[in-house]
């Protein structure tokens, strides 16, 4: 049994530690995904930024090409720079202009064009505000810097839109106005620059979001981890890898998001974007085995040999264990028991047996043994002359004590005891039926023993020997044989009889002759067998039922 | 009621009322109106004989121009950047920074009439699209201002520094709102919510004396007491550092020329 039970705690031990790897095991793969995640979501945030520069610099060259093309823009600038006011027809030719440009374009169309003269007044609009002309569209810094010559980008927010426009300056002759063109920016446009990522963008101005390739909710935490940039000096490039990412809950859905600025006029007042990413749920021992595909389990990719290879030997090692350490033993042993009833063998070998088996069958030939030394007691009760004097925890000849049999150790029966014991036949008159049955005195109660020269003190009970612990039990009853009838044990059959109807028992059955036999079968039997006085009977519920108990009751 | 500036940007706004005689020509005291009624105030004035402290005295024009020395002037400052920097086009050098719509000429430590003290008239002050007519209004001490929305937004408008004065006023297409500017030498910067670039100046001077100058760097002061005075030039919040001079005045035409230095240097008032 040693090595099955070191067997059983090392599969334990490892079982235990394979769920604790299989538990763990997910857990940095999982961080090393966030992270990875979260890395997307700053890559993804620069490229955006790149991508739109990008598109800037797309926008530049086409104001640029605007402002120099074919159709005679400056003819129209020029001489509107020189007038008092814009005339309409001025505007009207300006318009015409515009449309045109417009139309010649080739790939994404600017949603609008300004045509403005040399000293900033809107000549005609195209695309926003058509029937607006000659307000003053300097003031503007791209405006301004396109009348200065310069050639540049720049965020507008025009009605709650947000505008990525470019200007240039219109040269003829001389300085003569400069071309302004914008794209919104909507969904479309967020959706392409987001296409290639994976990801989602949100754009907003003004605490609003104005284009949005998710319509997820995102907008509270955006705008609040949006408010730690805006009073950064920090240059804006850096804004994607200045804070980490956060996490943005929506219900269920958990998303990664990283904001960045927005430059120029749009992004002075507050123009930003987000980028993010739904998160994975997460792995886990059950999220990792639901990522499990056919691949990871097929032969080539999994050891199954390695795995089968070691479940049999676990198997084999356990069983032939508990083979060798627990059935042969027992087998052995069984056999042995069956030769002390079929082949006359008096005592088992206990020699053959091991361990916990060895023990068993040294139990069973201290109990061969006690019986006999029991069989020879009981005949040296028959004669005195040949008693053994008692033992007691002093040594041979202490005086006045008799050790009590082992706890387990029950009279069950009675045929035998009957026959081995003359001396305790249930047919003597019986005892008294208080609770000390069997006092000395009494009549028909056999002769207590007599410890002579010691003197005797009170009686006790010897509560750690529960002699019968239900002497009505099962098998008891066949023994029972009516002898002389008296009232001894009267007021223990009327408690008997009271607690069985409490108990909802049948009394039919039960006669106070039938009782008071058995009891003084049981009586008789106790006291042979620990040498006692008086044996006390114990009504008391067993199972639910009305039961009787008798304990021996010894001198100290 | 006339607008008594001249308009350096031409703007007529479609209303032509509005619009100043003189566009980006001189400053307030140069209109057509503004001249026949400095010219019937003289006369008056010279008929009294009696104003206090003044005394029966002629008085004098000045006028003259301000002038960059070296005259080299750098190229514009970025004020903003969008995805990518400004480039600068292929075909003609860029335009030099032009800081004379900021100028304000002033004539300080003269005989002042108390006359020209009060202010005259209001002074009305249009916003024209995406910017002011001029960035930088002068007016007298105690002035009451009329801004008025000539183009086709409706801006929030507010003087952040001195809330009390406007206070996010949304200004609709031809509305008309008034304040009254009572501390000389305190520009008072209106702005507009929603926009980085939208910003306009009113600055108070004790008297009448100044003028701004037009796109060439001339001015000219009418009426000004003979005597000697000091000709300062007024940037933005303070006065232009290196730019005075001291100028005597007499009951004619006198003229005078400001040096400037292109580094614009301003100390505060």
């Amino acid at each position: 049994m040693f090595w099955s039970k070191i067997w059983f705690f090392l599969v334990a031990v490892a079982g235990a530690a394979a769920l604790t790897i299989a538990l763990m095991l997910p857990r940095p793969p999982e961080r090393a995904r966030l992270a990875e995640e979260r890395q997307r979501v700053v890559t993804a945030c620069d490229v955006v930024n790149i991508l739109m520069a990008t598109n800037a610099r797309s926008r530049i060259d086409l104001a640029g090409t605007f402002a120099r093309s074919e159709v005679d823009v400056p003819a129209v600038l020029a001489p509107a720079t020189l007038a008092d006011s814009i005339s309409a027809e001025a505007h009207q030719t300006a318009r015409s202009i515009a449309t045109q440009l417009i139309e010649s374009t080739s790939g994404d169309r600017p949603d609008f064009v300004i045509l403005v003269d040399g000293r900033g007044r809107v000549v005609a609009r195209n695309g926003i505000q058509d029937e607006n002309y000659g307000d003053a569209l300097s003031g503007y810094y791209l405006v301004d810097d396109a009348l200065e010559g310069y050639l540049r980008d720049d965020l507008w927010v025009i009605d709650d839109k947000l505008y990525l426009v470019a200007g240039a300056p219109v040269i003829g002759n001389r300085w003569a106005g400069a071309v302004v063109i914008g794209h919104e920016m909507d969904k479309e446009m967020a959706e392409k620059l987001v296409v290639q990522l994976g990801v989602h963008m949100v754009v907003y101005a003004n605490g609003q979001p104005v284009a949005t390739t998710n319509p997820v909710e995102i907008h509270d935490e955006a705008v609040k981890n949006y408010a730690q940039l805006s009073g950064s000096e920090a240059p804006r490039e850096g804004d994607c890898r200045a804070n980490d990412p956060f996490e943005v809950v929506t219900g269920a859905d958990v998303y990664t998001a990283q904001v960045a600025r927005l430059p120029g006029e749009a992004g002075e007042r507050g123009a930003f974007y987000a980028v993010f990413v739904d998160r994975p749920p997460g792995l886990g021992l059950t999220g990792t085995l639901g990522a499990v595909t056919k691949v990871d389990i097929e032969f080539g990719s999994f050891p199954w040999i390695l795995l089968g290879v070691g479940l049999v030997f676990t198997l084999g090692l356990g069983i032939g264990l508990m083979i060798l350490e627990v059935d042969r033993p027992l087998r052995r042993l069984s056999v042995d028991a069956a030769k002390l009833v079929s082949a006359g063998q008096e005592r088992l070998d206990d020699g053959r047996h091991r361990s916990h088996f060895g023990s068993i069958a040294r139990s069973v030939n201290n109990h061969i043994d006690k019986l006999k030394r029991e069989s020879r007691s009981g005949a040296h009760e028959s004669n005195p002359a040949n008693a053994l004097p008692p033992v007691g925890p002093g040594g041979p000849g202490a005086p006045g004590f008799t050790p009590p049999p082992p706890s387990e150790f029950k009279f069950t029966d009675s045929k035998k005891k009957k026959k081995g014991r003359p001396g305790t036949s249930p047919t003597l008159p019986d005892t008294p039926s208080n609770m000390q049955g069997g006092a000395p005195g009494l009549p028909g109660a056999p002769p207590p023993p007599r410890h002579s020269g010691v003197p005797h003190s009170s009686p006790r009970l010897q509560s750690s020997i529960t002699a019968i612990d239900d002497i009505f039990a099962s098998g008891v009853h066949d023994s029972i044989e009516i002898g002389p009838v008296d009232d001894s044990f009267r007021a223990t059959f009327d408690e008997f009889v009271a607690l069985k109807r409490k108990c909802g028992e049948s009394t039919a059955n039960l006669t106070y002759e039938k009782f008071s036999a058995k009891l003084r079968k049981s009586r008789d039997a106790l006291m042979a067998k620990h040498d006692c006085k008086s044996v006390k009977f114990q009504v008391y519920v067993r199972d639910g039922k009305a039961a009787l108990k008798a304990k021996p009751i010894v001198e100290t | 009621m006339s607008s008594a500036l001249g308009n350096a940007s031409g703007f007529d706004g479609h209303d032509v009322e509005e619009r100043a005689a003189q566009p980006g020509r001189f400053g307030p005291s140069l209109t057509a109106t503004r001249r026949l009624r400095v010219l019937v105030s003289g006369g008056l004035l010279l008929g009294l004989l009696a104003a206090p402290g003044v005394g029966l005295v002629e008085a004098g024009n000045l006028s003259g121009s301000v002038r960059f020395e070296p005259n080299r002037l750098p190229k514009s400052p970025v004020r903003n950047q969008g995805f990518v920097e400004r480039i600068e086009n292929p075909l003609r050098p860029v335009k030099r920074i032009d800081p004379l719509p900021f100028f304000i000429v002033v004539l300080e430590g003269g005989p002042v009439a108390d006359a020209d003290r009060e202010p005259t008239e209001t002074v009305r002050y249009q916003l024209v699209g995406e910017s002011f007519e001029v960035p930088l209004l002068p007016v007298v001490v105690g002035t009451q201002v009329e801004l008025k929305n000539v183009g086709f937004g409706a801006p929030l408008l507010s003087t952040p520094e001195q809330p009390s004065l406007l206070e996010e006023l949304v200004l609709d297409p031809r509305r008309v709102e008034a304040f009254r500017v009572d501390t000389a030498y305190q520009p008072v910067v209106i702005r507009a919510a929603g926009s980085a670039h939208l910003e306009g100046r009113v600055v108070a001077f004790p008297h009448r004396y100044f003028s701004r100058v037009d796109e060439r760097g001339r001015f000219d002061i009418s009426n000004v007491p003979p005597g000697e005075w000091r000709a300062r030039i007024w940037y933005r919040d303070g006065w232009l550092a290196g730019a005075d001079t001291t100028v005597q005045v007499g009951t004619k035409r006198s003229t005078v020329t400001l040096t400037a230095s292109p580094v614009l240097t301003v100390e505060a008032p």
